[in-house]
């Protein structure tokens, strides 16, 4: 079959995991915030906020396998309602009170909410800040891959301690920054934290004022 | 008999939200320290060398997405590198070329370079001030996060240089194409020089791509405004609006509008990905020669001008040559690293 007489001809390549995974990561986790914001209002348990948050991921990335939604964010909050509601009628005793509470909520003012993405600078001092609350061993050995460039070979020289050890450093203080970046974080006081980085961060930016 | 056991053995076999998280993390861990650091594509890479991993990402679904959450969050970390002091970024900084990793990546190169005279023309400023010189490889692509906030991303086979200081940011485009978010900072303009144009924002998006003394100037965000080099210093200069482009060649200067659809192909090297809506074959190949250092040879004058649609990972040559044959009817012949395309003959 010549096609070379057809003027154009889409093709569309590539789509493997790898671009499913680039559009999760864009598309997706930008939502985090808000969404948190509404299942911790229908949570009964604080506990399960994470645990629906994990499987709405799951659902929303089996989902987009297939077809990717067009409107992200209203995807993504009714999958998280639809999974409440499932959970509800699913727990030994139906809590009817549970399920009129979760459609009670309306998903519509989370949803519509602007996005409270950080901006650029915020997300800085949100990751200086998340690294100066974290122990400090962890905090020096995040510092040294993140800030200083070092490789974890690198930090296990220069500090002295086994991979393993980095390793934990690392995966601990990495579900911390993963924390101050898309979850609902500790307070941060912008750009006056108190702790090393901080100060860090404020002399990068010259002084105040 | 089930209705005996008590109602926490139900879930007893489903991990619960922590577990799955504190395991992604430590393969999060693990991830950094075999240094897939910075790659998209870490996982399947990853799962392809370790058996145990590939165990775990397969065996749910929610281990992948809660490993995509904290490993994007890992990357963007790399931001903290901006409170790095300059003076300290006199080594090569080797986390950079690991960062990379992979053939065809790219090595970006962290150096400092005296810079009067080299990188800035004109007046040198007075302390002596330091340019951080940043570059990609061919297929290369990189993020520089830079200490005011601001951040370049930089196209295949692209070179650099940055001078901050209290009065001034300056960026100078040796050669290829970046992609500039700044931050706003109405004391200290920030100005993208190339082959003697001048591009100056004050907080915006906006991509710049020099080639061969031509400049393309795309605006995402914002205001940019731009003096093309051989003007007077005193002429107004060109004023461009979120959704313009502007192409400065020796024939002179065109400004047009660029839709969405425009606006996301252009930019669609920062995912790795050429875009095409009905350009014609020749232009196509001149970008995949741009990403990749294998050359892609159209021989027949039509097949030149077949308009091509699509989208395309920019450093799979080998993929858009198989559909070139397959589903465009075209012969490819290989020589070495080239591609030479022909219509097929009868």
């Amino acid at each position: 079959m010549d096609l070379r007489h057809s003027a154009r001809l889409r093709l569309i390549v590539g789509m493997d995991a790898a671009e499913l995974d680039r559009w999760f990561v864009s598309e997706v986790l930008c939502h985090e915030r808000a969404l948190r914001g509404y299942l911790r209002r229908a949570c009964r348990q604080a506990s399960d906020v994470e645990d629906v948050l994990q499987d709405t991921y799951a659902r929303t990335y089996a989902a987009a396998r297939t077809e990717r939604p067009t409107h992200v964010r209203a995807f993504v909050f009714r999958t998280a309602r639809n999974i409440l509601i499932d959970r509800a009628r699913r727990a030994e005793i139906v809590a009817i009170d549970a399920i009129a509470d979760i459609e009670a909520i309306p998903v519509s003012t989370y949803e519509a909410d602007a996005e409270a993405i950080l901006s650029s600078r915020e997300e800085l001092s949100a990751l200086a800040h998340a690294l100066d609350t974290l122990p400090p061993k962890c905090r020096e050995v995040v510092a040294l891959l993140k800030i200083e460039g070092c490789s974890q070979r690198e930090v296990v020289e220069r500090l002295g301690i086994s991979a393993s050890t980095v390793e934990k450093h690392v995966s601990k203080g990495l579900r911390r920054l993963a924390e101050a970046l898309y979850g609902e974080g500790q307070p941060f006081e912008g750009a006056r934290g108190r702790g090393v980085v901080m100060k860090l961060l404020r002399r990068q930016k010259g002084p105040e004022r | 008999m089930r209705r005996f056991e008590p109602p926490a053995q139900l879930n007893a076999d489903r991990p619960n939200a922590d577990r799955i998280d504190a395991e992604a993390a430590r393969w999060c861990a693990k991830l950094d320290a075999a240094g897939y650091a910075g790659r998209s594509d870490a996982i399947d890479a990853f799962a392809a060398t370790d058996q145990s991993f590939a165990t775990w990402i397969e065996a749910d679904l929610r281990h992948r997405v809660v490993l995509l959450r904290l490993w994007a969050s890992w990357a963007r970390a790399d931001r903290l590198a901006s409170l790095k002091r300059p003076s300290e970024a006199v080594e090569p900084a080797p986390r950079w070329r690991r960062w990379v990793g992979g053939a065809i990546a790219a090595a970006l190169v962290l150096m400092a370079v005296p810079v009067a005279g080299l990188l800035i023309q004109g007046e040198p400023t007075t302390p002596p001030t330091q340019a951080i010189v940043y570059e990609t490889e061919i297929g290369g692509y990189e993020t520089a996060p830079l200490a005011d906030g601001s951040r370049i991303e930089l196209n295949t086979n692209t070179r650099l240089g940055v001078v901050m200081d209290d009065t001034a940011r300056t960026v100078r485009l040796v050669q290829g194409e970046a992609f500039f978010d700044v931050a706003r900072d109405e004391a200290r303009p920030f100005t993208v020089t190339a082959s003697g144009h001048q591009v100056t924002v004050l907080g915006t998006q906006f991509t710049v791509r020099e080639d061969r003394g031509d400049l393309h100037v795309l605006v995402r965000e914002g205001q940019v405004a731009v003096q093309p080099a051989n003007t007077a210093p005193q002429a107004a200069p060109v004023m461009l609006v979120a959704g313009q482009r502007l192409i400065v060649t020796e024939a002179g200067v065109r400004v047009d509008s660029a839709d969405r659809a425009m606006l996301d192909a252009a930019l669609a090297w920062r995912e790795g990905l050429l875009v095409f809506n009905g350009e014609r074959l020749e232009a196509v190949a001149d970008a995949f020669n741009r990403h990749n250092t294998s050359r892609l040879v159209i021989l027949d004058p039509y097949a030149r001008e077949m308009e091509i649609g699509g989208q395309f990972e920019a450093a799979n040559v080998e993929a858009f040559v198989r559909l070139l044959e397959t589903a465009f009817g075209l012969e490819v012949g290989r020589v070495g690293d080239s591609f030479f395309v022909r219509g097929r003959t009868q």
